[in-house]
């Protein structure tokens, strides 16, 4: 797909729809993902995708009609699908004409290179480390992922907006018979990661995890490596919603403009960030961007906003953050432990479900790493804990914030050393 | 589809592999979704597609495409071959060998009394928008969420072996939440959602209009509600609430590729390893789990699985014993089984499919045993109904789960509403404290639709039906700071 495809899908969809106005929104994938375990490859599998959503409107009402068959029988079919819903179903009380044409930077996330690694090359790359994790008597599993996506939104009014981006993804897990090690790289651009170095990573951690001891359950002052936090802190961001903060059924809830967290916490998006960009623009309507302080200084500073709830109560739309920024300190986490007396090290976090909204309590499990800092160095590793705890209450008691990193590919993020962590359980492992 | 389908196999078998199958599915998804009395989902997905896997020199490859036709059926099965190739530089020993399945050339199909595709999309928004005015209509309710699910899953499938098999697969489910907002405080209580294999009767038996204003009056109770007493506490759960903690702790722990470490990476693995079946006691003798994908509605009842394997009835744990798992052809041989038990499903075409949770099931007494009954036998309890917060560490040992809606009991009798309860235990100590299970008549399949497992990440659906169970010195703390 591209813009030329983009238009002219459009325009035929124009010529022949009977609503009012229509919107398309394309997503594209085409990808091939090597998956290995128990040191050989389990599964290689290549995925190439279009998925397609035509909406009606009609006067107040819409409907949607998805199709993965991007040929003109089909797109027809699937407009006439989505003119049929919106012609029988009831005017929507909440009904947002599409968005008038709005000029969107684009990001430039596509690289070439990216594409060429072949499910060949990949095997090699993973015959290696299992011949290493061998030599240490581990066993590994891990994925490499390399693929290239695009996202297309056009509509009656003539907006239009385009992304394509490539991305490779490389994680593995190191296991020992009593413990075991993560490590992950995702970047757009295929020479910015090493499978070499997760694996290594991956290794070290599983080789400090050995002869884990039992910690009592209680609250310790904690540093979270970037993937833990990259783990927690989505869930934050995901409850900053203006509507749900303003009908009271949020933690957010009248709190706009007021102390949320320490002072040093910045916690933005930005599409254009050139160390962690994302798409420009939000898929389902076309919406563009922007940067976004969520946090600036420890002050709760926006909440994102659709484009209802905008309209009806004057406010300035804003879209769903697709990358999670915290914006950091000069440490590395090598310096950050080096300077801690007494800590726990948490390098991953798991299986995180809300326990109270309200109050933004979450809980989870310490996953593939959990030490003990002492004197500035890792003393002895733990058997795994559970936590309640809630992230605003980690975001109150930091002590430092670490360089940031890239994580998963869409947090930018560093370590952090926190005053009080509460771990409310031990599991047997 | 069946030519396409042949024309598959027969060019995979030209180019000398060592077994393949081709799945091509057309799968019809209706979706909406109320909030208030705003749809802000009128949804009509229709996805069609193949997904082409080969065995070749003991590896695994799979490629896909939207696009079915005889060209495009070539093209995928030789890159699937050339994946397999590369995978083989890379395979434990002589690689993958599958367990033996019969031949089967069958068709299998839902029995649906009403088509859901026959209801007119205005009557499914109407039933919803009915819904949320019934609980916006309850004082300090601040917000309604409903939603309607309808799926026609139509799949061929053929396979290098000789099996030719149609499945033709209904799934229908609806559900709600009412979110109560007070003095500054919110709770939310919801109409679980339901789902069967099966038409739109379903919809129509769950009176889901009719308990709308409860519900919502529910949520606001909660607000007020005292919270529990911290410590070790007699449960009683319901059967919405334990076919979660079913799920997760025995579901999930008794897939046999988590076991062997295949999902290590991201989904987790398992204590319930290969040396225990047969000899660990995973819970009391109360405790029987019986996988079956043949029970009628189960969302796991689907005739074969997505490698053909017939669907089966088994035991996987027995009086509280582990005696078996869930798996597919290439993971049973590894635990020197014959058999799989036809637990590969795949999401979508254009997926793998690995090994998922069957319909499993926690059996009822044989006694006419009533849910108060339970709880006349608990003098300092809780009973818990719906779900609510729900995490398992990645061995599948240590849980937490919260529910929907709390009582207290007391001296045997159910008595005030309580909020924020959340228990804490560890898999077998859990298992091994249940002492009751009410009886059949209040046994119930509930289920899951979108149970997430793998990577890239893939949803799959099955029924964890159970009974009201009670459990004896259960961790309980609030959910609260």
């Amino acid at each position: 797909m591209n813009k030329g495809w983009l238009r002219e899908k459009i325009d035929l969809l124009e010529k022949n729809k009977s609503v009012d106005e229509i919107t398309l929104r394309v997503e594209t994938e085409d990808q091939n993902l090597t998956r290995f375990a128990e040191n050989h490859i389990i599964q290689n599998v290549t995925k190439k995708i279009n998925d397609v959503y035509i909406t009606a409107f009609n006067e107040k009402s819409t409907g949607t009609a998805r199709t993965q068959d991007i040929s003109r029988e089909s797109l027809l079919s699937a407009l006439k699908r989505a003119e049929e819903i919106a012609m029988n179903s009831p005017e929507d009380p909440e009904f947002v004409e599409p968005l008038d044409q709005v000029n969107i930077k684009d990001v430039d996330r596509y690289f070439e290179n990216t594409k060429r690694v072949t499910p060949v090359d990949k095997a090699e790359v993973i015959n290696e480390l299992i011949k290493e994790a061998k030599a240490h008597n581990m066993e590994v599993a891990g994925k490499y992922l390399s693929g290239e996506y695009s996202i297309g939104f056009a509509n009656s009014r003539g907006h239009m907006a385009f992304h394509n981006y490539t991305k490779a993804d490389f994680s593995l897990t190191a296991m020992l018979d009593d413990s075991s090690g993560y490590a992950n790289e995702t970047d757009e651009n295929l020479e910015k990661i090493s499978p070499k170095r997760v694996a290594d990573i991956a290794f070290k951690k599983a080789s400090l995890g050995k002869n884990p001891a039992e910690l009592k359950p209680g609250e310790y002052p904690v540093i979270l490596e970037p993937q833990a936090l990259a783990d927690f802190m989505p869930f934050l961001a995901w409850t900053m919603d203006r509507r749900a903060a303003d009908e009271g059924y949020v933690y957010f809830s009248k709190r706009l403009g007021t102390k949320i967290a320490s002072k040093n916490v910045n916690l933005y998006s930005d599409p254009y960030c050139v160390d962690n960009p994302s798409e420009p623009f939000v898929s389902e309507n076309g919406l563009p961007f922007d940067k976004t302080y969520w946090i600036e200084n420890g002050i709760l500073r926006n909440l994102h906003t659709t484009r209802y709830w905008a309209k009806k109560k004057n406010l300035k739309p804003v879209g769903f953050p697709n990358n999670v920024n915290l914006g950091g300190g000069k440490k590395s986490l090598s310096e950050m432990i080096k300077g801690c007396n007494d800590a726990l090290l948490i390098t991953r976090l798991w299986y995180i479900r809300f326990v109270n909204r309200m109050d933004l309590i979450l809980t989870g499990m310490t996953r593939d790493g959990l030490y003990k800092v002492r004197d500035g160095r890792i003393v002895t590793a733990f058997k795994n804990m559970r936590f309640n705890d809630s992230p605003i209450r980690l975001l109150n008691s930091v002590i430092e914030l670490g360089i940031p990193k890239r994580v998963e590919g869409y947090c930018l993020i560093g370590p952090v050393f926190a005053e009080g962590f509460k771990l409310s359980s031990v599991t047997l492992f | 589809m069946k030519d396409l389908c042949l024309e598959a196999i027969n060019t995979a078998l030209s180019l000398g592999v060592d077994y393949a199958d081709i799945g091509i599915i057309n799968q019809r998804d209706q979706k909406i979704i109320m909030l208030d009395m705003s749809p802000k989902q009128i949804n009509d997905e229709e996805t069609v597609g193949f997904g082409v896997r080969i065995l070749k020199s003991g590896a695994w490859g799979f490629a896909s495409s939207s696009e079915v036709n005889r060209e495009s059926i070539n093209s995928v099965v030789k890159e699937a071959l050339q994946l397999a190739i590369a995978s083989s530089k890379v395979k434990r020993g002589e690689g993958v060998v599958l367990a033996p399945e019969p031949i089967h050339q069958d068709c299998f199909k839902t029995p649906t009394e009403i088509d859901p595709f026959d209801i007119d999309v205005n009557d499914k928004i109407q039933l919803l928008l009915e819904i949320n005015k019934e609980i916006l209509s309850v004082k300090y309710i601040a917000k309604a969420f409903s939603n309607l699910r309808v799926t026609r899953r139509d799949q061929f499938f053929a396979s290098t072996e000789g099996s030719l098999i149609e499945t033709d697969i209904y799934t229908i489910n609806a559900g709600y939440t009412a979110v109560a907002v007070k003095g500054g405080d919110s709770q939310d209580r919801s109409f679980q959602d339901y789902p069967l294999n099966k038409g739109w009767e379903h919809i129509q038996s769950l009176e889901l209009v009719s308990n709308a204003e409860r519900i919502a009056e529910e949520a606001v109770m909660k607000i007020d509600a005292d919270f529990p007493k911290v410590g070790k506490r007699d449960l009683v759960l319901d059967p919405s609430h334990l076919s979660l903690t079913i799920h997760e702790s025995v579901g999930h722990a008794t897939e046999l590729d988590r076991i062997l470490g295949y999902e290590a990476n991201f989904a987790g693995r398992s204590f319930a390893t290969p040396e225990k079946r047969g000899n660990f006691r995973y819970g009391s003798e109360k405790a029987s789990f019986v996988a079956d994908n043949t029970l009628p509605a189960g969302l796991a009842t689907t005739g074969y699985d997505d490698e053909g394997v017939r669907c089966q009835k088994w035991d996987i744990i027995k009086d509280g014993i582990l005696v078996d798992y869930s798996s597919t052809r290439e993971v049973v041989p590894l635990i020197g089984e014959k058999r799989s038990r036809g637990s590969a499903r795949a999401d979508g075409y254009y997926n793998m499919p690995i090994n998922r949770i069957p319909n499993l099931c926690l059996m009822p007494s044989k006694d006419d045993v009533k849910p108060g009954d339970l709880i006349a036998g608990v003098e300092d309890g809780v009973l818990i109904e719906g779900r609510g917060s729900y995490s398992i560490d990645q061995m599948r040992l240590n849980f937490q789960f919260g529910g929907d809606l709390f009582f207290e009991i007391k001296n045997g009798k159910k008595g005030k509403m309580l909020r924020d309860v959340i228990y804490q235990s560890i898999t077998p100590e859990f298992w091994s404290s249940l002492d009751a299970v009410s009886g059949k008549d209040y046994w119930e399949p509930r289920g899951f639709r979108t149970c997430g497992k793998g990577e890239p990440m893939q949803v799959a659906q099955m029924t964890n039906g159970a009974p009201y169970a009670r459990f004896r010195n259960i961790n309980v703390i609030r959910g609260k700071l």
